[in-house]
């Protein structure tokens, strides 16, 4: 339509003023044959008089309305206008032949069952896979996202001593509070692991909860940051005093019973036995996800007066509790960068130039995917995160790929079908849209069948999916489904739509309908290479990790672990009284008040039926509890100071574990020995090629004291593989060794022997400590348990890899079944013609083999960089050999070979007559 | 004879198209509605009703008088047939008979 260029130059007007041009351009091309120029000249003259009486936006809006409107397909021309501008129809499909595409496509599911089948299959397993990890996708990403004034509340991710440590020092939010502006609310909370006590009635028992991480001491503040919907009290008092509480209403609920939250008000809770609070609040339960799920919170005024006070220290820059922590919300207007800036000053102001001080505001949503700021729960990895979507949408075009393959090797046999169609009206369009028809109509299916068995799959990995991941069918959801089947019908059905709609009746009815040499075996052959090179990626990666965990956890450790419990311990690991620092005389004093404890409990232990060997010791060998020093080096030593580690325990303790001593002698038995046993690493990193030189030379292994080295061990492990292990130093100090390890006498142990032993240990632990929890750990699971995160990464890759496999093998197996029946003939002549049974088969498999091989060639250096990338997170690794990408192939081609080859091995044992009398 | 049923929407379309009388075309009656009515019924919907009218017989169109506030292009000009003559005027007669079951004493209670 030249005309309209033509009047733009008649009738110039401001180019706001003009209706948008692609509205115009669509009315153009897509209005009603033979309308497009009357429209054209009413639209613009009410585009005219809309600008007139309804304004320039509100006239576009209805103008580009109006065109959408008034455009095919969503209007025809009901009447036949004659006039001057009618010419043939050429686009437009028939709204009245839906019925009968629906007809049609479903008698051609019903009878193509097998294709049905696997197209079905593939793509409900697909989706399926999208759908569960679209929730929890969802999930991860619905933290902490319903706050009020939710982008003015910021964490602070603190380094101190050099180090992350997921806290701040204990005065640092006071001070905060004073030295900085442009901050509104400073909130200052600590996390506290304590079992609860509620005191029953009269006569009645007290019911204990344990501890489930769900209790923090706030300052009040904490609740003008988080805003909670108060049932009884409120936030500005009810935290205000020592020793109150409050309550969510399900914690209420858990603790009191079903009663008013009013009555709650005033009733006693203790803490680890000892700290009593009344409750003076209760709040709803948020309903959104959050990391900060407390749902006890004790005043902060409880610290300073209660024994608090000795595992909390709000005034000491030196000592850092694990404890502390800090929520602040900014004032309107201020950039985060403005603090970050005055955290430059604060430092300096309170640690001067060295001692490795930085702060930064990080926002709080998105806290959900740093482990090292917010809150200490569990958190998500973002790079998995979108991994898994990866996943998903590969999984989901291998099941399209198989739709094309099938569909597009398929179209043959309709070619004398749509030549008909054609010969009778039908357009090109008319007939894609049909066959859209029937990809929409299996992927129907295939969704719904998706939907179906989201819920026994989700059962079925519960454990590989966090915790609150949940289905049900809400708008976004269905929005997500409606989308899913959008962009599959789409995908799956543009390029066979597009084949089908192009074939010429003429060539087709006359019965021509395999043009030799055409390019749609090249694409077919392209998308199986396609499908087999993510395959193999996925195998690769799965045989890689595979072999990687098998090395770590079978590697020769250097110690034994073998029937060895390691019992519950004193310290608190989770939220921990842990300190980093110096000043650790008061909990010294603690120490060694339990050390005697622990002495007695290991005695006691010791003389059970059953065990072998009992120690105490800090840590097993190989823990995450770590324990270093940066600056270790020899006596009067000019060299460069190296990092050393600690493992505590007494002369026994390399005995028990088996580690051997390679020079010099083990510790003497001492009560307190002032001698320490070093690795070789340690030895060679000391500057010592001989080992045995490092004798009785002076370790510097503390700021202020050095120790003479008795002898040296063998190498071992003391770290997960995914760090290098640091030189080592035992050393003997009772009032470090809080742990008991002990070994077992397995040799004829039946489980049920091992549980009664365990029990009596039990006893012994609660005749000791009465007011702890036992709990016990077998050392082979617990480092088992330092890779529980790779062997979660091993369990989805094996499960991606196989349904990428088994989704490629499925499309395969169509693919072959198809080509076997279209040679039907071609087989039978050779046969006639004297090839052998083994010939036919080689001839049939032989293409598939160097699919494969191509798909192997490209998918190597994929996968090799991938995994490579992977294996750089652990500091001790197997190196990745040729042979495991020669033995994905193999693998690969025999699952291939073994899909094929039944229909292969079908086809070439049939009798010839059979398909050449058909004729 | 089963008599073509008009609508409400059709109605006041085909009265408009009546009292327009020569310069009756989509855009003027859209406008038309709107300023007069003040019933804001928009182009697209005033476009296929008198798609439809013309579909029932009651309206006939032809082409012509391009003017240059529309960029010079023809416009379809639409006219009441007989039909839609007759069909305007039963409407009228069916709601004067159904007005005039209505006591006059009622009625001037409306009006007052």
């Amino acid at each position: 339509m030249g005309s309209l260029n033509h009047d733009d130059k008649h009738f110039p007007e401001p180019p706001d003023c003009r209706p948008p041009r692609w509205a115009i351009w669509l009315l153009n091309h897509f209005s009603p044959a033979g309308m497009e120029d009357e429209l054209q000249g009413d639209l613009q003259e009410m585009y005219t008089y809309w600008l007139k009486t309804v304004g320039i936006s509100k006239a576009r809006w209805r103008y580009i309305s109006a065109v959408l409107r008034l455009i095919r397909p969503f209007t025809w021309s009901r009447t036949n206008w004659n006039n001057n501008y009618t010419q043939p129809e050429t686009f437009v499909f028939q709204p009245a032949m839906l019925p009968n595409y629906l007809k049609i496509a479903s008698r051609k599911l019903a009878r193509n069952k097998i294709y049905s089948f696997i197209n079905v299959l593939g793509l409900t397993l697909g989706i399926c896979t999208c759908l569960v990890i679209y929730l929890i996708t969802q999930y991860e990403f619905s933290f902490d996202n319903f706050h009020e004034d939710r982008d003015r509340i910021y964490c602070v991710d603190a380094m101190v001593f050099g180090g992350r440590w997921n806290c701040v020092p204990g005065p640092m939010p006071a001070a905060m509070r004073q030295e900085m502006s442009g901050i509104q609310t400073v909130a200052a909370y600590q996390t506290y692991s304590a079992s609860t006590t509620i005191p029953g009635d009269k006569n009645e028992q007290p019911t204990r909860f344990e501890d489930d991480g769900s209790v923090a001491i706030v300052e009040p503040q904490y609740f003008d940051i988080f805003r909670y919907q108060w049932l009884s009290g409120n936030a500005a008092t009810s935290l205000s005093t020592p020793n109150s509480v409050v309550l969510t209403a399900e914690k209420a609920r858990k603790y009191f019973g079903d009663t008013e939250p009013d009555k709650i008000i005033g009733r006693t809770i203790f803490y680890q036995d000892s700290l009593m609070v009344r409750v003076t609040g209760v709040v709803a339960d948020w309903t959104g996800n959050s990391d900060y799920n407390f749902s006890q919170w004790i005043s902060y005024a409880t610290i300073p007066t209660s024994f608090l006070k000795r595992d909390i220290t709000l005034d000491s820059w030196d000592n850092l509790n694990r404890s502390s922590q800090v929520m602040i919300k900014l004032a309107k207007d201020v950039n985060p960068s403005q603090i970050d800036a005055q955290f430059i000053s604060f430092g300096k102001r309170h640690y001067g130039e060295k001692k490795g001080f930085a702060a930064q505001l990080k926002p709080l949503p998105g806290a959900h995917f740093h482990p090292e700021y917010g809150s200490m729960s569990r958190k998500a990895s973002l790079p998995v995160l979108y991994t898994l979507i990866a996943v998903a949408g590969f999984i989901l075009v291998l099941a399209i790929v198989n739709f094309v393959n099938l569909s597009t090797a398929q179209s043959m046999q309709r070619a004398r079908e749509i030549g008909v169609r054609k010969v009778l009206g039908g357009g090109r369009p008319g007939i894609a849209m049909q066959f859209f028809t029937e990809t929409l109509l299996l992927t129907i299916a295939a969704t719904s069948l998706a939907v179906l068995m989201v819920k026994p799959v989700m059962a079925l990995f519960a454990d590989l999916m966090p915790k609150g991941v949940h289905f049900q069918i809400d708008t976004t959801t269905l929005l997500f489904l409606l989308l899913v089947i959008a962009v599959t019908t789409f995908l799956a059905g543009f390029y066979p739509a597009r084949v089908l709609g192009s074939y010429q009746p003429t060539v087709t009815l006359k019965g021509i309908t395999a043009t030799p040499g055409s390019g749609k075996g090249t694409l077919r052959r392209g998308l199986i290479v396609f499908q087999f090179i993510i395959s193999l990626m996925f195998i690769i990666a799965s045989f890689v990790i595979g072999s990687q965990l098998r090395y770590v956890l079978h590697a020769d450790l250097g110690f034994k672990t073998d029937a060895v419990i390691t019992l519950g311990s004193s310290r608190n690991t989770s939220s921990g009284s842990s300190a980093i620092g110096s000043d650790k005389n008061m909990r010294k004093q603690q120490a060694i008040l339990e050390t005697g404890k622990i002495a007695v409990l290991a005695g006691k232990i010791q003389q059970l039926v059953g065990v072998e060997q009992v120690i105490r010791q800090w840590k097993s060998p190989m823990d995450k509890l770590h324990s270093g020093f940066g600056g270790g080096g020899l006596k009067n030593s000019t060299e460069k100071p190296i990092d050393i580690s600690f493992h505590f325990g007494n002369e026994d303790y390399i005995s028990f574990y088996g580690i051997k001593v390679i020079a010099g002698r083990n510790l003497l038995p001492e009560e307190s020995g002032r001698e320490v046993l070093i690795s070789e690493t340690c030895a060679r990193a000391l500057g010592f090629a001989d080992v045995s030189k490092a004798i009785g030379r002076e370790l510097v292994a503390s700021p202020v004291d050095t120790y003479p080295i008795a002898g040296v061990v063998a190498d071992f492990y003391e770290n997960s593989f995914h760090e290098a292990s640091w030189p080592i130093v035992i050393r003997h100090d009772p009032a470090r060794e809080t742990t008991i390890a002990v070994k077992i006498a397995s040799k004829g142990m039946a489980a049920g022997e091992l549980q009664t032993l365990i029990d009596k240990i039990e006893k012994e632990w609660k005749a000791v400590f009465p007011e702890k929890t036992f709990a016990y750990s077998f050392l082979d699971d617990s480092i088992a348990n330092m890779y529980a995160d790779d062997l979660r990464t091993e369990r989805l890759t094996n499960m991606a890899m196989g349904i990428t496999v088994f989704i490629s093998c499925l499309g395969l197996l169509g693919l072959a079944i198809f080509s076997t029946e279209r040679r039907a003939r071609e087989i039978g002549i050779r046969k006639v013609l004297g090839a052998t049974v083994s010939g036919i088969m080689v001839m049939l498999c032989k293409e598939i083999v160097l699919l494969i091989l191509i798909a192997l060639l490209i998918a190597s250096p994929l996968a090799w960089y991938f995994m490579h990338d992977w294996l750089q997170g652990f500091a001790y690794r197997t190196a990745l050999s040729v042979w495991i990408f020669i033995i994905a192939g193999a693998v690969t081609i025999s699952l291939a070979l073994l899909t094929v080859g039944f229909q292969a091995m079908r086809a070439a044992m049939a009798n010839p007559v059979k398909s050449l009398r058909s004729e | 004879m089963k008599r073509a049923f008009l609508g409400e929407l059709e109605e006041v379309v085909l009265l408009t198209v009546a009292a327009l009388q020569e310069s009756a075309y989509c855009a003027s009656v859209t406008q038309a509605l709107d300023e007069q009515m003040g019933r804001s019924i928009s182009f697209p919907t005033v476009h296929t009703t008198l798609q439809r009218l013309e579909e029932k017989g009651f309206v006939s169109s032809r082409m012509g008088g391009a003017t240059a506030e529309r960029g010079g292009r023809q416009k379809r000009l639409f006219t009441v047939t007989a039909a839609g003559q007759r069909a305007l005027m039963e409407c009228r007669s069916v709601r004067t008979q159904l007005w005039d079951k209505i006591p006059i004493s009622i009625t001037q209670l409306w009006e007052a």
